[in-house]
């Protein structure tokens, strides 16, 4: 897979936004913590690991399948000021 | 926000340091899971699993990588539509940006899905090439968002 150095750091970029920005990012940190063990640990990628990311990218998946956009994805009106 | 800042820093910075310093290895995938498939094999009355393909890391890396981004858009996405009221208040700038960004994510979301379904069906390198095209585009809507929240930081 080319270029895996270059996503480290526009995914570090990501994930530091996310982390400030997001109480629910601890979701992301975990992701980034397999992400990054991946790259950088000679161990074993178990199967639980696989099946459970096979399961959240299928979950985004069947959001696709279902033509599912959920809002906060969605471009909304400007609120109203008083 | 600041709140949420101090109890990451140090998990940042270790696993900053951790991708600069040791690079890219070659971890292997257990045998029998999603992306090490196995096939059950009776021989004997003793069921083996064997190995019908060949594990596929770049696969697992790019989904992961993929997971990844779209749970960092997803987040900022969330944060500012929860917030939002506050967040118009302190600057417009920050939804009308997200709100530019937004359809292009949801199209690189659905680019990668659809990517994903056909390499599934036909793992080949072409394959593997058009799912890192669209992992490509939802790299670049997650950093464009990225950079949406750190000019909102900087201005505020």
């Amino acid at each position: 897979m080319p270029a895996l150095p270059a996503l480290i750091p526009v995914i570090m970029a990501a994930i530091q936004a996310a982390i400030t920005a997001a109480p629910q990012a601890v979701q992301v940190v975990q992701k980034a913590k397999e992400w990054i063990a991946s790259l950088v640990e000679a161990g074993v990628i178990t199967k639980e690991q696989q099946n459970a990311l096979d399961l959240d990218v299928d979950a985004i998946a069947a959001l696709v399948k279902a033509g599912i956009v959920p809002n906060h994805w969605k471009v909304e009106p400007d609120p109203v000021t008083t | 926000m600041n709140k949420l800042i101090s109890p990451f820093k140090s998990l940042l910075l270790l696993v900053a340091l951790s991708a600069i310093v040791i690079g890219c290895r070659n971890p292997k995938l257990e045998s029998g899971g999603a992306y090490a498939p196995t096939t059950p094999v009776i021989e004997n009355g003793v069921t083996n699993h064997v190995a019908t393909v060949e594990p596929d890391i770049n696969f697992y890396r790019a989904d992961l990588a993929f997971s990844t981004l779209y749970a960092a858009a997803d987040g900022i996405f969330k944060f500012e539509h929860d917030n939002r009221m506050l967040l118009w208040k302190l600057s417009p700038q920050i939804k009308r940006t997200l709100d530019k960004i937004r359809p292009e994510a949801v199209a690189a979301r659905n680019a990668y899905i659809m990517a994903r379904e056909a390499y599934v069906a036909h793992p080949t390198p072409s394959g593997l090439t058009a799912l890192e095209q669209a992992l490509s585009k939802v790299r670049g809507v997650t950093a464009a968002a990225q950079a949406a929240v750190a000019e909102f930081q900087r201005n505020n």
